[in-house]
């Protein structure tokens, strides 16, 4: 799991979202391709899920 | 309490005025945007769509029938605005320990106080390119480059392919480009058999800004302002401009007497004007 690709995909859940407000489909298109950075995200929200769902047990 | 022989309070001791325990972090960033002036608030310009254009519908530019009307190609340009940024700090001193502290604290800290901005500065560089969309890449490497099978790791391999990315997308990355890291990936570069057993790696320009050589006609940037696990191809005066309003100033305000005011500040910020001359290499180090 790249930390990089983690800080990198908070950044671009704004630039994302500042995308699809200025309708610029190309850019979120772009960003949609990147697998790795969402992958990579994914895996770390769901990393802290586990973790905060075990906590609680 | 009244020392006697052998107690602590009255053993000799010195005290070196010069402060130490820290290297000063190294700022590079600035030198790889064009450097522009501004005196407006709003600085605007306009991105053209870069594919080439092509006729729409049934119509082909190739090959259009005797007598027939042209097809119709439609350009685009996107305007983009960008807003000004301004870094400030300062720092209290008072006239008391200005004069009597051990350690000459105001020289101490103007140098802290502008060092405060241009870091600010840095981060704020490297962290808009890496928030860019629509660049040339961002590609995981082919493996580590520091890892644990030697055979695996390829540095050069994945700086080929990503100058190759940006070539194809039309910017020519040998014309300027620099390879930003940080001092692992550097390291672990370095230290790759093809680098090492090369006779021909240029370490000749070893200069203060931090560019100390070249590898796959980029110049190497290291500061420890990139972020870990990762390396960044940039075209350098292309890729991005700074739009920059002051540069970095600093002033001494004096209450007479009472204290004084050690204040810097910069003003301006950065357009990311051609994001496919950037290309980032993500996943390259084994600890991160």
């Amino acid at each position: 799991m790249g930390q990089a690709n983690i800080n990198r995909g908070k950044k671009w859940a704004d630039v994302r979202a500042k995308a699809i407000f200025n309708n610029d489909s190309k850019t979120v298109e772009w960003m949609d391709k990147q697998e790795a950075i969402v992958s990579d995200e994914k895996t770390y929200t769901d990393s802290i899920q586990e973790t905060k769902s075990k906590v609680k047990k | 309490m009244a020392d006697t022989i052998g107690q602590i309070d009255i053993r000799g001791q010195n005290f070196e005025r010069a402060v130490k325990g820290f290297a000063n972090k190294l700022y590079k960033l600035s030198q790889i945007l064009l450097d522009e002036k501004s005196s407006n608030n709003s600085e605007n310009y306009y991105r053209e769509t870069s594919t080439p254009l092509s006729a729409q519908g049934n119509r082909s530019v190739n090959d259009v029938a005797r007598g027939a009307l042209p097809p119709e190609l439609h350009p685009s340009w996107t305007l983009v605005t960008t807003y000004h940024k301004k870094f400030m700090g300062q720092a209290l001193i008072f006239y008391e320990d200005s004069l009597t502290n051990a350690i000459n604290t105001q020289a101490r800290a103007a140098f802290r106080v502008a060092e405060a901005i241009v870091n600010a500065k840095d981060l704020y560089i490297y962290t808009q390119l890496t928030a860019q969309g629509s660049t040339s890449g961002v590609v995981t490497g082919a493996d580590d480059w520091n890892s644990a099978t030697v055979a695996n790791r390829d540095p050069i391999g994945d700086i080929l392919i990503g100058e190759a990315a940006m070539m194809a997308n039309n910017y020519d990355v040998l014309q300027n480009g620099y390879l930003l890291c940080t001092p692992k990936e550097y390291g672990s570069l370095l230290r790759n058999s093809k680098v090492i057993n090369n006779p021909s790696f240029k370490t000749a320009d070893v200069v203060s800004n931090g560019v100390v050589g070249q590898i796959c006609g980029l110049k190497i940037i290291v500061s420890t302002n990139v972020s870990a696990d990762e390396a960044m191809i940039v075209m350098g005066n292309r890729a991005a401009t700074w739009k920059g309003v002051t540069g970095l100033q600093s002033a001494v305000i004096t209450d007479q007497g009472v204290s004084i005011k050690v204040r810097a500040w910069e003003m301006g910020h950065i357009q990311i004007t051609d994001p496919y001359a950037l290309y980032t290499i993500t996943e390259i180090d084994v600890a991160a």
